[in-house]
């Protein structure tokens, strides 16, 4: 096999790039497909062409839909069939998601009734909460076992456990219906699936985690599920693991000291994270065993609305009939973007679904624009985007929606990227990252990631800082990946901690050994170990808390040369940094507050500003030479609520008409901006 | 593919959307909806406000620096049984009056010897003791439905609401025993488009579908959502009848009376 085939075949396996990082939402089954659609059979017209239809006239030619597996299995009429029918025959393309995901406007979200009737195959939260009045009631201390459950419309149901046996049977064989269903079309009407992809997410799992802990600190707390059938598996897997030879080491008693109740943590997020990335496999392969012509696309879809961290929020708010809580919402998803992840071949690409069942369609037509907006920038910047209903999104104004869709356009064609420049890596990727991460977060903002797969590390060449979280368990395997990015010139900080195995503390004796070691205490005791131009530390991890971790924290950015592009001088705005590959910016200031918020945006050097709708036009080029930039190191801006500014920055120090005194002091550029999210309403000359 | 729930007909029929954004005051006078596990505080609500901060502070803080305003807490253990006692029933709108009466239960109660533990409010405008849901206000078709009119009603109906307009928006909701059992844009394509357009076809095609009697509703769309925004609208439903704004598909009297009776009287 040459080259180019492996090349063609890896681009065709994750899904071709990022061609849609806006995606609309039409869900065939909601529609009535059973009649017309296909040229073979009635000409009439039907709810769904006349919807597609519509589509096509509004410049739409991809869409996405849901595929319920409860609709799978009593699709009597083929509607699916029909569905991808009458897209192919509009030339749209369509992105399937076939893995069970919460927001769905189906009863159960899709899952079928039988499956959810087992109450012990149900997840629980952590740590196997009974809720306290049945305690009470019962007089006993076992009580109802409290449950994770997603209250979104039509019902509200508690989350099944993807540990559940009978759960997983069912759900493995309604994969292969799948596999089998598209195989058939592929090898019967290749058209109708030429401009298919099979969209696979991670399905529940990030679902798994306490309301009550969540809602304190987005995705705080432990993960997981912890129902019977979790603590089953987890005790099997905790054998076979262990069981491995490299944990048999010095003797077979070893074993033992990993196993211990002591670890139950470490171990705990070891497992829930293994049996994610094991049902991601087994997802992978079943869609792909007939059908393997088809381009599959492994995402990550986050519901925010689904998030237990805004269930209490969301209880609030119905009962009060007033607003969703945005401030909620946007730090839910500022959190839920950091998180990255790795599915069966590539980097899931990160998708934020706003479903509008819950607190998103509360809210203001502006407030739906900013976290559509921030959405887009966050994920779609990382190779993802977002997925809204089609009715959402043609209710919004033309104005934000040619704005948005031109957004899209420049991520699409890997104009706007969102850089990583730290990751913190952790046995976890749902669970809370700790005080490590928090203080990561506090620096890097939204260039710090959190991920559970040292793959993603060495994937994203632009990291410039990886640190391990002191819960991972250090094998040999990856010490020797870990050492590897720092000899390629990275910054790996390793925790010293008990979790290493003997072979993996060899290895990294072996590549300490040699290296000249320099130690330094920043309250944070650590060794620095140099390889040209990386460096490894290993940091003591303190049993006392609170630690000094900022500095730590601090120091390791510093070395990696990790800082912000700007600052504000308001910490009410936020900013997202998208890199534009030729060394220009595009810098979006958001406001999420209800006020209009005056401030100053700070560069550690002057840059030339300009308008970021410049950017727009076919030749950026010439969009660019027909705004004025201006020159200087402080601009004044006024950023109007739920508003995001949007701003061209050239970092060449080359720039033309520099004014270097222009705009130093307060105010004194004039300096047009372009407001997105308000259109021309709040386009103000600051 | 009929939905047994579609919620998106039914949410847009009967919460309509806020389309503008609501400024935050400088003075905010509103109630404040709080969730507390003994005394801390984890999650606190405020219409158009961010409360952000005070998540993980002490409810008593709260109490003292907003003590000019109204404060409504909950006991995060009573709000998870409630959540988990909610899954039982068949949908979201159920779902949602059940936790509301449950909440306003707690709060009528919080002054009694059972009073549920971590629930207050403290309040002197809104009229608790009454058996008025103090914080929110549904829908008054929903309201009529389930209140005494199901005594009157029969035991199983149906009703179909079109809002004409542009487009036209269509609703089913099967209504037995006072509870929705069934709401959706009903699939009429099997009717013909010209049959769709008239009312009583469409009636009777539901009726003889779902073999219940079906009152059909047919108004025009602002009306409609001018009546969903206003806190009495029976007198204008009443003054739409006499004037054929409102148009009962059949004209049945029963159902035309105690719209009346609630227009004119506000029973």
């Amino acid at each position: 096999m040459t080259p180019e085939i492996c090349r063609v075949i890896l681009h065709d396996m994750s899904g071709g790039g990022n061609p849609f990082p806006v995606q609309l939402l039409v869900n065939y089954w909601e529609l009535c497909p059973t009649v017309g659609g296909s040229a073979g059979l009635s000409r009439k017209n039907s709810a769904l062409t006349e919807r597609l239809d519509q589509l096509v006239r509004s410049g739409v030619r991809n869409i996405a839909s849901f595929v319920p597996w409860q609709a799978i299995e009593s699709d009597i009429s083929h509607m699916l069939t029909r569905f991808l029918q009458a897209t192919a025959e509009r030339d749209m393309s369509v992105s399937l998601i076939i893995t069970p995901e919460v927001g769905i406007h189906f009863l159960n979200s899709g899952i079928p009734k039988d499956v959810m009737l087992r109450k012990d195959d149900m997840a629980q939260p952590f740590p196997g909460k009974m809720l306290e009045s049945s305690r009470k009631q019962d007089g006993n201390s076992a009580g109802t076992p409290a449950r994770i459950s997603v209250n979104l419309p039509p019902n509200a149901f508690s989350l099944p456990s993807l540990f559940a046996p009978e759960f997983n049977k069912r759900y493995y064989s309604f994969l292969s219906r799948m596999d089998a269903l598209l195989a058939d079309l592929g090898r019967n009407q290749p058209n109708t699936v030429a401009r298919l992809t099979v969209s696979l997410s991670g399905s529940f799992w990030k679902y798994y985690r306490s309301q009550q802990l969540s809602s304190r600190n987005a995705f705080g707390g432990v993960a997981g599920d912890y129902c019977g059938s979790a603590a089953i598996a987890f005790r099997q897997r905790l054998e076979q693991f262990y069981g491995q030879r490299e944990f048999l080491d010095p003797n077979p008693l070893a074993a033992n000291r990993w196993k211990s109740r002591h670890f139950d943590e470490v171990n705990r997020r070891w497992f829930y994270q293994h049996s994610e990335d094991v049902f991601r496999n087994r997802t992978f392969q079943l869609v792909r065993k007939k059908a393997n012509f088809l381009k599959a696309r492994e995402i990550e879809l986050y519901t925010p609305e689904a998030d237990p961290g805004f269930c209490y929020s969301h209880f609030l708010h119905t009962l009060s009939g007033g607003n969703a809580d945005i401030s909620r919402l946007s730090a839910i998803i500022d959190q839920a973007a950091s998180r990255a992840t790795y599915g069966s071949t590539s980097v899931a690409a990160p998708f934020m679904h706003w479903s509008s069942l819950g607190g998103f369609r509360n809210l203001s037509d502006p407030e739906k624009q900013f976290l559509i907006l921030k959405s887009l920038l966050l994920m779609g910047g990382q190779g993802g985007g977002i997925l809204l209903d089609e009715s959402d999104w043609f209710s919004l104004s033309h104005a934000f929606r040619s704005r948005t869709d031109a957004i899209g356009k420049l991520i699409a064609a890997g104009q706007l990227k969102l850089r990583t420049k730290a990751i913190y890596l952790t046995p976890h990727v749902w669970s809370s990252g700790g005080v490590i991460w928090d203080e990561i977060f506090k620096h890097a903002g939204s260039s710090a990631r959190i991920s559970a797969s040292v793959e993603l590390a060495i994937r994203d060449g632009s990291a410039g800082v990886v640190i391990v979280d002191p819960a991972t368990i250090l094998t040999r395997e990856l010490v020797f990946k870990l050492s590897a990015l720092a000899r390629a010139g990275r910054i790996v900080a390793l925790p010293r901690t008990t979790l290493y195995t003997e072979a993996a503390r060899r290895e990294l004796e072996a590549v300490t050994g040699s290296t000249k070691r320099i130690d330094v205490d920043l309250g944070i005791p650590y060794h620095l170990h140099s390889f040209g131009e990386g460096k490894l530390v290993l940091f003591e991890v303190p049993d006392k808390t609170p630690a000094p971790w900022g500095a730590f924290v601090g120091s390791m950015l510093a070395l990696g040369e990790v800082e912000g592009y700007c600052r504000m001088s308001d910490s009410r705005l936020n900013v997202i940094p998208l890199e534009k590959p030729d060394a220009q910016l595009g810098i979006f200031i958001l406001n999420e507050t209800r006020r209009h918020v005056a401030a100053d945006i700070i560069f550690p050097n002057a840059v030339a500003v300009s308008d970021f709708a410049g950017w727009f036009s076919a030749d950026a080029a010439v969009g660019a030479a027909e705004t004025d930039p201006v020159v200087a190191n402080r601009f004044s801006l006024e950023a109007a609520p739920c508003g995001v500014l949007s701003l061209a920055v050239n970092t060449d120090r080359n720039a033309k008409r520099v004014q270097p005194e222009a705009g130093v002091a307060r105010g004194a550029p004039r300096l047009e901006q372009s407001v997105i999210t308000h259109g021309e309403a709040h386009g103000t000359d600051v | 593919m009929e939905l047994t729930y579609d919620w998106r007909s039914f949410q847009s029929m009967f919460y309509p959307r806020r389309r503008s954004l609501v400024r935050q005051s400088a003075e905010p006078a509103g109630p404040v909806l709080v969730i507390r596990e003994e005394d801390v505080i984890i999650s606190a609500f405020a219409e158009s406000e961010d409360l952000s901060d005070w998540i993980g502070a002490r409810f008593e803080e709260m109490a003292a620096e907003l003590s000019h305003r109204e404060l409504v807490s909950f006991a995060r253990a009573d709000v998870d049984e409630w959540m988990v006692d909610m899954l039982g029933l068949p949908h979201f709108q159920d779902q949602m009056e059940f936790l509301r009466s449950k909440a306003e239960e707690a709060l009528a109660s919080k002054r009694g010897p059972n009073a549920p533990a971590g629930t207050m409010a403290r309040t002197d405008v809104h009229a608790v003791s009454n058996g008025r849901d103090p914080l929110y206000r549904p829908h008054f078709l929903l309201s009529a439905i389930q209140g005494w009119w199901k005594k009157v009603l029969p035991s199983a109906y149906g009703i179909f609401i079109r809002l004409e307009g542009q487009p036209s928006e269509d609703l089913f909701i099967l209504v037995r025993r006072g509870r929705l059992e069934l709401f959706h844009k009903s699939d009429l394509s099997s009717m013909g488009a010209e049959r769709c357009r008239q009312p009583e076809d469409v009636v009777k095609y539901l009726s003889e579908k779902h073999m219940v009697p079906v009152q059909g509703v047919f108004v025009a769309a602002r009306d409609w959502l001018d009546w969903s925004d206003s806190p009495n609208p029976w007198g204008k439903i009443a003054s739409g009848l006499q004037t054929d704004r409102v148009k009962l598909v059949p004209l049945r009297w029963d159902f035309l009376g105690l719209m009346t009776l609630r227009g004119v009287f506000g029973l």
